[in-house]
């Protein structure tokens, strides 16, 4: 998702046309012989140039596209190998622990659910796996619940404070977000939402298969987070009445449960969150739009090069790879309940974003 | 002087008056002097001033008890009713969203405390209606609470089952809740939205009234002195024509009129001296120190309610913290939150207390705050620092918070010491606003019964003048 209380998707108005080229930085991870340790993440730019692949769009990347991630060619180190002094990675090494900011509010993603801070999720799995990858062993890592894209508390303001290393809250990587004022670099995508309609199950107790453009004409109320790029889709496809906005988007379900609304628009990521609330619920099998590369944020510092950004794109790389129980493949199944559809891709462009 | 000069010396008129009896009929008819009929005349225009006198002093005095009477039956019983029932829901909001922040099932005594605070809300809500009769905005007010109440319950129940399955969902219920309890205020274009505000509103409504009433209760009643004046510049110059015409200096019966009306003036005025003394001190001791009393609780529950809210939202209600710790903009400009202005309603009570139990009180209940302020600070540090566990535990008073400092123990020492401190105020407005009360009673009864003494006074004093005419 764009954000959380009430800025989710704000100004996320162009998406990008996906194309699915983390095969690239698959090949690329695969392709260095010492694993692991060893791999090396080719740099987007470089390799996923316009009509560096056949099915690359003909048109430019906008400047804030694949080049504009930080990528890395550097090796991912080992445990015990040197790192660059004075960086990211040497400080977290020194500390013994990385600080992960994370939401708990993202049920299946981020969330508390004992309420005794033992989050989980698939974000948290993918936080957990860049301190492993770092320490070698699980349990180095310590969790921070961040707002997301709260401006004074969010993740920019706590990356930028140092109080976190990385990132990891459903965030879209988004143009404003890798080159506006609160500046931050991204990872490549370790999942890509679309957006989605979440109603009620059909009489046949089957998801429905409705999509947004068959509601026209039924008067059916569609709830989406306050200024939202969903609301406007709504608003541009249903007419301004057809919108209903609400600060958060699990008000939705509130909403959907208590039948103000009949039908819910916004990130897949949501969506299954919901779901897994509501046993009467259901994404409506309507294929879905508007790509949304969500990434690992870390902290921009235009003098102190990120040594992080690189290693989490290659751990990433290295773990759509991997087959076993720590793997992307698995971890998806396991807190998503579902096998993966696809692999997450590194889009051609961004979407612009806010 | 030519009434003088027309009068007939006491002597002749003892005279004529002793022969006319003997003569009836027309003569003595003609033959009485006409000082005679004006006498009588001024005989029934004092009489008639005496009876109008007690009449218009009477009904002032009603006017007066009436007035206190209005205040304290209507006016006063919605605004004890409406406060009630702000009261009951602020701390039902606090204790749900407390009993949220709990996992797996709600502790039984806040279960308790939640349903004892619903049932008290009705109660008062049903005696609120009762009271409210054809009063369109307190009936409207009433309307809005009773027709929302079951919707906040409904949403507070969806919340509490959802978060025993550890659904997340359940926090926007309690937030939906919560909000459609807090409510927005008045403002100068919009009326007040939720359950809180339409309390506040019929409780603001009711005081203009009662302070309107109080108003006429506090009165010297104009009427009755521009009567009473009146009657008293008669009897004087009926006195003075009397005293100079005859060659009495004093007619007793005029005297004592007179003497009665200056009693029942230094009656009635003393009267409501004594009463609007009492009603004064009612309502520095008492009333205001209630009603500021009262404001503080509130925003106590507010501030807990606000706690327990962004503790539970983990990231997602942080507004609530800022509602209770208060917003420096931009420009350096200071908005106070919940905190701010509990800490100055507690000073306010604190100065406001008339005695050494009060102030004792007041100083307790902001030593309170000030712990729990401390408390508070210190759980948000936790929370900050991703000891959330430790932060839940201190707003709880559980584990290794169940003994020592914690913000839920702060809390309910604050609750405990402004419940106290109300009670004591409470008592204090009840004594004064009764003896206020009890300083007029009596006065109508004697004010009828100087009118009557002034009329008989009068009827005996002139009749015996009119006597020595016939």
């Amino acid at each position: 998702m764009t954000t959380m209380n009430g800025r989710r998707h704000r100004g996320l108005r162009t998406g990008g046309v996906a194309v699915v080229v983390a095969a690239v930085a698959l090949s690329a991870a695969c392709s260095s012989p010492g694993g692991a340790s060893k791999a090396v993440m080719p740099r987007p730019g470089q390799d996923v140039a316009p009509g560096g692949l056949p099915n690359a769009p003909k048109a430019p990347p906008t400047p804030c596209g694949p080049s504009a991630t930080a990528a890395a060619l550097n090796a991912l180190p080992g445990p015990n190998d040197p790192v660059a002094p004075g960086g990211t990675l040497d400080k977290i090494r020194k500390r013994g622990f990385l600080i992960a900011g994370i939401d708990v509010n993202t049920e299946l993603f981020g969330y508390d659910p004992q309420h005794n801070n033992n989050p989980q999720g698939f974000d948290v799995d993918m936080a957990k796996a860049v301190a492993r990858a770092i320490f070698g062993a699980d349990g180095h890592i310590q969790f921070r619940v961040v707002t997301l894209a709260d401006p004074t508390t969010g993740e920019f303001a706590q990356l930028h404070a140092g109080n976190i290393d990385l990132a990891v809250e459903t965030t879209t990587i988004t143009c404003a977000r890798m080159e506006g004022a609160n500046r931050m670099n991204f990872s490549n995508p370790y999942y890509t939402a679309q957006l989605r309609l979440l109603m009620p199950l059909g009489d046949d107790g089957n998801p429905q298969k409705t999509s947004l453009a068959q509601l026209k004409g039924t008067g059916t109320k569609v709830c989406a987070t306050l200024n939202s790029t969903p609301v406007d889709i709504i608003k541009k496809t249903l007419g301004d009445s057809a919108a209903v906005q609400v600060p958060n988007a699990l008000d939705c379900l509130a909403d959907l449960q208590q039948d103000q609304v009949g039908a819910i628009y916004t990130d897949d990521a949501l969506l299954r969150g919901m779901a897994s609330q509501d046993p009467h619920v259901a994404m409506t099998t309507a294929p879905g739009g508007q790509d949304q590369p969500y990434g690992i944020a870390t902290n921009f510092d235009p003098k102190t090069p990120n040594d992080l950004t690189p290693f989490v794109n290659t751990v990433l790389a290295n773990m759509i790879q991997d087959p076993g129980p720590n793997g992307w493949r698995s971890l998806f199944a396991k807190d998503l309940g579902s096998q993966p559809g696809s692999l997450p891709v590194i889009p051609p462009a961004y979407p612009l974003g806010s | 002087m030519t009434l003088a000069a027309t009068g007939h010396p006491p002597t002749q008129a003892v005279a004529a008056a002793g022969a006319a009896p003997a003569t009836p009929g027309e003569p003595a008819r003609s033959a009485r002097p006409r000082t005679d009929r004006r006498l009588a005349r001024i005989r029934v225009v004092l009489v008639v001033g005496a009876l109008l006198f007690g009449a218009v002093g009477i009904y002032g005095v009603q006017v007066r008890t009436d007035g206190a009477n209005d205040a304290k039956t209507h006016s006063g019983v919605l605004i004890e009713q409406a406060e009630q029932i702000y009261h009951s829901l602020s701390d039902a909001d606090a204790t749900s969203t407390t009993m949220y922040l709990h996992v797996g099932e709600a502790p039984a005594n806040l279960l308790q405390q939640y349903n004892t605070d619903l049932q008290n809300a009705q109660a008062a809500l049903l005696a609120a209606t009762k009271e409210a009769g054809g009063d369109a905005v307190a009936v409207k007010a009433l309307d809005q609470i009773a027709t929302q109440l079951p919707q906040y319950v409904k949403l507070n129940a969806t919340a509490a089952a959802d978060n025993l399955i550890g659904y997340p969902v359940g926090f926007r219920y309690l937030l939906q809740a919560s909000n459609l309890m807090q409510g927005t205020s008045a403002t100068a274009t919009a009326g007040p939205t939720g359950i809180l505000p339409w309390a506040q509103n019929l409780t603001d409504t009711e005081a203009k009234n009662l302070s309107a009433a109080e108003g006429t209760a506090k009165q010297f009643p104009v009427p009755m002195l521009v009567v009473g004046l009146l009657f008293l510049a008669a009897l004087v110059v009926v006195q003075v024509q009397e005293s100079r015409r005859t060659n009495r200096v004093f007619s007793p019966g005029l005297l004592a009129a007179t003497a009665a009306l200056v009693v029942a003036f230094a009656w009635t005025g003393l009267d409501i001296g004594v009463q609007n003394g009492h009603e004064d001190k009612a309502k520095t001791r008492g009333s205001d120190q209630v009603s500021v009393l009262a404001t503080a609780r509130i925003l106590s529950l507010q501030g807990r309610t606000e706690e327990m809210l962004t503790l539970v939202g983990r990231g997602t209600a942080d507004d609530q913290e800022t509602d209770y710790a208060g917003v420096t903009a931009a420009n350096g400009t200071y908005t106070p939150g919940t905190e701010a202005d509990l800490a100055t309603a507690l000073r306010q009570a604190y100065e406001l207390a008339t005695d050494a139990t009060g102030s004792k009180l007041a100083a307790a209940a902001a030593t309170d705050e000030e712990a729990w302020h401390t408390q508070h600070q210190a759980l948000r540090g936790f929370d900050a620092q991703n000891q959330y566990e430790k932060a839940v535990d201190s707003a709880l008073g559980q584990h290794d918070f169940a003994t020592a400092a914690s913000a839920a123990k702060s809390f309910n020492a604050l609750q405990n010491d402004l419940a106290q401190a109300i009670t004591h105020a409470e008592t204090s407005f009840g004594a004064e606003a009764k003896d206020g009360a009890g300083a007029v009673a009596g006065l109508e009864i004697g004010l009828g019964v100087l009118a009557l003494l002034m009329a008989a006074a009068v009827v005996r004093g002139l009749g015996r003048r009119i006597a020595e005419y016939q």
